[in-house]
């Protein structure tokens, strides 16, 4: 195999990646919809967990972040908010769809607080990745120039 | 991305076909075809290989004025 067959294979598997972790991402989603307990998604969820922690790890080692956005505050409030909103959408989707309950205060409580939670969870871990990159970008830079 | 027709002519040039120059850097046809026709830029490492093996140098077969070549 020559390089650009290399590359190719490379790219190939990327996409693949992706799409297996988006599909395993929606299937978690939707079996949650269905009404399925914690143990009938846990290993849809360690295998989310264990490939997204190796992406994260490996990115951090390497003084990667994103291909399209910068490490930023203002970023990681918008993505932390997404993931809340989703969750949201979720609970809020089984609730009234699935589970058929009536809407009540305690309900909407048992919604917004979850989402309170996972923004400040997926914030607080955004921001200690943020800084870890940081400093590992620091890192990796000042090698390369001692180099020189 | 511009055709490289320099390694083309460099190739007539040595009556060498382009099966016989992947052969001779260790690469595929296609990977060769790709780089001949703008689609795939080698690395430096594959760059000189194919300088070596036509005789030119890295400005004749993929100096600048490559990219006003259609």
């Amino acid at each position: 195999m020559d390089e650009m067959q290399k590359l190719q294979l490379m790219k190939l598997e990327e996409h693949s990646f992706w799409i297996i972790f988006w599909t395993l991402c929606a299937i978690v989603v939707g079996q949650a919809l269905m009404g399925a307990g914690f143990r009938e998604i846990a290993g849809e969820l360690a295998a989310l967990l264990i490939a997204g922690g190796c992406v994260t790890v490996l990115c951090l080692k390497n003084g990667l972040w994103s291909v399209s956005y910068q490490p930023s505050r203002k970023t990681n409030v918008v993505f932390s908010a997404g993931a809340a909103l989703a969750l949201g959408a979720v609970y809020a989707l089984r609730a009234f769809l699935v589970l058929r309950k009536p809407a009540s205060l305690e309900l909407a409580w048992g919604i917004v607080l979850p989402m309170a939670a996972v923004f400040a969870v997926c914030f607080v871990l955004l921001e200690v990745l943020r800084g870890v990159y940081k400093r590992r970008r620091d890192q990796l830079d000042d090698v390369e120039e001692h180099k020189e | 991305m511009a055709r490289n027709v320099k390694i083309k002519a460099a190739r007539a040039e040595l009556d060498m076909t382009q099966k016989a120059l992947a052969d001779a850097v260790g690469v595929s046809r296609q990977t060769m075809n790709a780089i001949e026709q703008g689609n795939y830029n080698p690395t430096i490492r594959l760059c000189r290989a194919i300088c070596k093996v036509l005789g030119k140098t890295l400005d004749e077969l993929f100096g600048e004025e490559n990219d006003d070549e259609q």
